[in-house]
């Protein structure tokens, strides 16, 4: 029924909205923010949200405006997590990509690597690169990258062993095709579908390891705002400034479900339509 | 043949909801079969043959599908109209189906023995060892070798043809009136075909079960069915008895069908007939007849309305749709 | 028989697959004799048929025949040139002669290319390479003069495996086989995938090619019927090798080897008289698998006429008359 598309549809386009939303933020808080995100305020500190003192999200425990220090946390989570999913994506595909056409030992060795990396709990695996290669912002975007890897090396080399022994790649090969040419040509297209699917759903779960870390004090340093660790300093307050956790915790939630719905949405719609269409 | 009809089928339609809109797979579908009779359903894809065999045992996914008319009289009751329940206690024990693909349709992970003992115990009601021992007898019976042994064996231990032997034991076990083949030899090789062929006719002729055979290949239909519907676009466009349609063939489609297959007993240099065109999308199908642009025969009213089902003289009875005899017989 | 006009000569080639067990340290268990020396020859604008049930090698030797498949031992010779002595850019540029037609018109057309490119593209791989000088233009060109050839409609160029007909993705995979104007095509199971009514339209398209481009033609199939329509000669295989080589007509009317006159005799005929009145040669059994080692004839256990002889070694295949060759004890003495 036609109705069905249109849910699916919808589920994408709401996801489109939120991530909308969020991306307009980070453009808009490039060149205006309604206070200093980074300076104290000592006379205002921990002030409930209210319209008459334009805190709309009330203050910290420094004084400095939570809504600000959101929307300069904004620019960090989003670009750290596409950052980061990009660096999972490039390096597990190329891996899952090789592992899957050349098979063998080739295969047998790189989706080892993959395990072994897979085995760790991702927070656990993104707090031990954090500490190997010190609590600097960018070392964040390696350490959630490297969790990535693995995903990615194993829905490629799945993609790629499904097609791999098509009949229109054989008949490339009759022709003397190179491996790069139908690497290039006819794998690498083929496995578009479930790798942007992948990336979607990445990029949610991106913006909870980089909140986590954040949190945990290993990611965004203060005084730089994440949503992270503004949840990490309103540990303490919570219960006397709830607005303080509320907000934060908020603005983490709405993103991760906005790239949640984008990635179910769009696997609705671009599998399935794939497999009707005959 | 004797003349006791066991399963009516009457303007049957089952459609399906699409993305691209409703499609009826079966759009008035009607045809009787008698005890003994074995009856075949002849068509190619599309043609609704193998969704006619499900909406009989209402096997159809409702969504996206539904029977969306007609009755399909059984022992005096409407199946369409049944209960979940009626038809449930119905299947396996009354109407048996077995499908083309053997090893999707037998459990991978339970013994061969297990699977058959299961269908007897639940029909019959017989004990845990009783119908083990008649498991046994089954295979025998069907001709596996060495049958207390291969018993123990699961699924994938056994070749494609034996699995399907296993499974026209298993439907043949609670004896049936109705024995419903989908297709059941196409993915099997030729020499295979022979064996399974023949152990449907011996087994259905020990219990005069009737057959309903769906099939694609109109050699298969002329050794093993006494009757025989054409289906085209949803629709059966001829009936009649296997002898009459092979040798007068009334509609341009079995015509051409017949034309057009390679046969082993004519050689020397000759051209196949062909078909032009393909077979129809089933979306959007105006009122016409189907097979107008592919016909060599079209008239203008064929493309203008469907023609009417309409019986043709014969020894046996037999109809076709098609504009070119609507005039002939009898409305 | 003048040797220059065989395109193709296949002689004693095998294809083994090794069986591997074990999980950590790999060691072979035994083999699977796919193809277990087979040969044949096929002269220029003949259409020789391989056919035989599952597991007799049929397209195994097709896909070895068309170098996608290594070889275990034997020669192929394309045109007098032994194709394992070429280089592998010799092989590359040898590959424009003999083309493939694949069975499956589904997986044979990557989804995500448009047809006109489909077609195109063992052209613009020849021209990658260095081995084809045309240009884009060119291509063009030639890939309209191919689909009009095909029976394709131009108009469909820029369509998608998609949106076509299952007959239609075939005559796509067949336009795509002649592009680079082969001399042998090597047609696997090319109708066995498609609707009954369109097989016939393929198959006539596929002779008329023949006729008109002076195509050769390897023609894999387990329909004997089909094999019987378009081949002249027929091999009929079983169990990696050949049982039985006859012309056409010779092998319906007067078939020798049991394993084909049961084959012949299993091929149901829509003709309801004529199949009431048949007696049917029904094989016991199942077809052994490929890795079982058998000291006599491949077929005794099945065999109806089987003798005490055939459980000593394997028969060869020996000519009983002018283009029959039949590997059988019960025709040969000594």
């Amino acid at each position: 029924m036609k109705s069905n598309s249109l849910t699916r549809n919808s589920i994408v386009m709401t996801g489109l909205a939120i991530i909308g939303v969020y991306i307009a933020i980070m453009v808009v808080s490039t060149f205006w923010l309604p206070f200093d995100p980074i300076s104290m305020d000592t006379d205002h500190i921990l002030e409930a949200p209210s319209l008459a003192t334009g805190h709309l999200f009330g203050t910290d425990e420094f004084g400095r405006d939570i809504l600000s220090r959101i929307m300069k946390g904004s620019t960090i989570s989003l670009i750290i997590s596409v950052a980061a999913t990009l660096l999972g994506t490039l390096v597990g595909t190329f891996m899952g990509v090789w592992a899957g056409y050349l098979g063998g030992r080739w295969d047998n060795v790189l989706m080892r690597i993959a395990d072994v990396l897979f085995s760790f709990p991702s927070l656990l695996l993104a707090i031990f690169v954090m500490a190997i290669l010190g609590e600097k912002t960018f070392n964040v975007v390696i350490a959630i990258g490297i969790v990535y890897i693995p995903q990615f090396a194993r829905i490629s080399r799945g993609a790629i062993l499904t097609i791999k022994s098509s009949e229109f790649i054989k008949a490339a090969k009759s022709n003397g095709a190179s491996s790069g040419f139908i690497l290039r040509k006819h794998l690498l297209p083929n496995i578009l579908v479930p790798l942007i699917v992948q990336v979607s759903l990445s990029l949610s779960v991106a913006i909870l390891l980089e909140s986590s870390l954040s949190f945990l004090g290993l990611g965004v340093q203060p005084p730089a705002p994440s949503w992270g660790n503004m949840l990490s300093g309103a540990r303490k307050v919570m219960v006397l400034a709830p607005w303080t956790a509320i907000y934060p915790g908020i603005a983490i939630v709405l993103l991760v479900l906005g790239f949640n719905l984008l990635g179910d949405g769009l696997r609705d719609i671009l599998d399935p339509r794939l497999r009707n269409v005959r | 043949m004797n003349n006791d009809s066991i399963l009516r089928v009457e303007g049957l339609i089952t459609e399906f909801s699409t993305d691209h809109g409703l499609v009826k797979a079966v759009d008035g579908v009607s045809f009787e079969l008698h005890r003994g009779e074995t009856l075949g359903l002849v068509g190619e894809s599309g043609s609704g043959k193998s969704v006619t065999n499900l909406s009989i045992l209402r096997l159809i996914q409702s969504p996206p599908g539904r029977i969306a008319g007609g009755k399909v009289l059984f022992d005096g009751h409407d199946l369409v109209k049944a209960t979940e329940e009626e038809v449930r206690v119905l299947r396996g024990k009354n109407i048996s189906m077995i499908f083309q693909d053997p090893l999707t349709s037998l459990n991978p992970v339970l013994r061969i023995s297990l699977q058959i003992s299961e269908a007897l115990q639940l029909h019959h009601g017989l004990g845990r060892k009783e119908a083990k021992a008649k498991a046994i007898e089954m295979l025998r019976l069907i001709g596996i070798p060495d049958p207390e042994r291969r018993a123990d064996d699961y699924p994938h231990q056994f070749s494609g043809g034996m699995r399907q032997r296993v499974m026209i034991a298993m439907a043949l076990s609670c004896k049936p009136e109705i024995l419903i083949a989908d297709e059941p030899t196409t993915a099997l090789d030729v020499t295979i075909q022979a064996q399974i062929l023949d152990l449907i006719k011996s087994l259905s002729a020990k219990d005069q079960t009737a057959v309903i055979m769906i099939t694609h290949d109109l050699g298969v239909v002329a050794g093993m069915c006494d009757y025989i519907c054409v289906m085209y676009a949803g629709r059966i466009v001829e009936k009649a008895a296997v002898d009459d349609l092979f040798y007068e063939p009334k509609h341009p489609y079995t015509r051409g069908l017949l034309d057009s297959i390679p046969r082993t007993d004519r050689t020397g240099p000759q051209r196949l007939y062909s078909i032009p065109g393909a077979p129809p999308s089933l979306y959007d199908m105006p009122e016409a007849c189907p097979f107008n642009p592919r016909c060599a025969h079209a008239m203008d009213i064929c493309r203008r309305a469907y023609p009417p089902e309409v019986e043709m003289h014969g020894s046996s009875p037999r109809t076709v749709s098609c504009w070119l005899h609507a005039r002939e017989g009898n409305a | 028989m003048n040797t220059d006009d065989k395109l193709l000569e296949v002689s004693g080639l095998k294809v083994h697959f090794p069986i591997e067990k074990g999980i950590v340290f790999r060691r072979n268990a035994g083999w699977v004799r796919a193809v277990d020396g087979v040969d044949f020859s096929i002269r220029k604008g003949e259409a020789l048929g391989l056919v035989g049930e599952s597991g007799c090698g049929k397209s195994t030797t097709a896909m070895a025949v068309a170098q996608l498949q290594a070889r275990t031992a034997g020669t192929i010779r394309m045109a007098g040139i032994d194709l394992a002595t070429l280089s592998p850019r010799e092989l590359r540029a040898a590959r424009k002669d003999f083309q493939i037609v694949f069975q499956d018109p589904y997986s044979s057309l990557d989804p995500r290319q448009q047809a006109a490119d489909i077609i195109a593209e063992p052209l613009r791989i020849f021209v990658g390479n260095g081995l084809l000088d045309m240009s884009e233009s060119d291509i063009r060109a030639k890939t309209m003069a191919l689909m009009d050839r095909c029976g394709l409609d131009s108009s469909f160029a820029n369509r998608y495996p998609h949106e076509f007909s299952g007959g239609q993705r075939q005559r796509i995979g067949i336009a795509r086989a002649l592009a680079l104007d082969p001399r042998l095509v090597i047609a696997d199971e090319p109708v066995s995938a498609l609707d009954v009514s369109i097989q016939s339209q393929i198959l006539n398209l596929l002779k008329d090619l023949q006729k008109d481009l002076d195509l050769t033609f390897l023609f894999i199939a387990h329909d004997l019927a089909v094999i019987e329509y378009f081949c002249t000669t027929i091999a009929v295989m079983y169990l990696g090798r050949i049982v039985e080589t006859a012309s056409s007509a010779t092998l319906s009317s007067s078939p020798m080897h049991p394993y084909t006159k049961a084959l012949l005799s299993a091929v149901p005929l829509p003709d309801p008289i004529k199949e009431r009145g048949r007696r049917r040669i029904i094989l016991k059994g199942d077809v052994p698998s490929p890795s079982v080692v058998h000291k006599g004839c491949p077929f005794r256990e099945r065999c109806p006429e089987a003798m005490d002889r055939c459980a000593l070694s394997p028969p060869t295949l020996k000519p009983v008359s002018v283009g029959h060759e039949v590997s059988c004890f019960l025709y040969q003495d000594s």
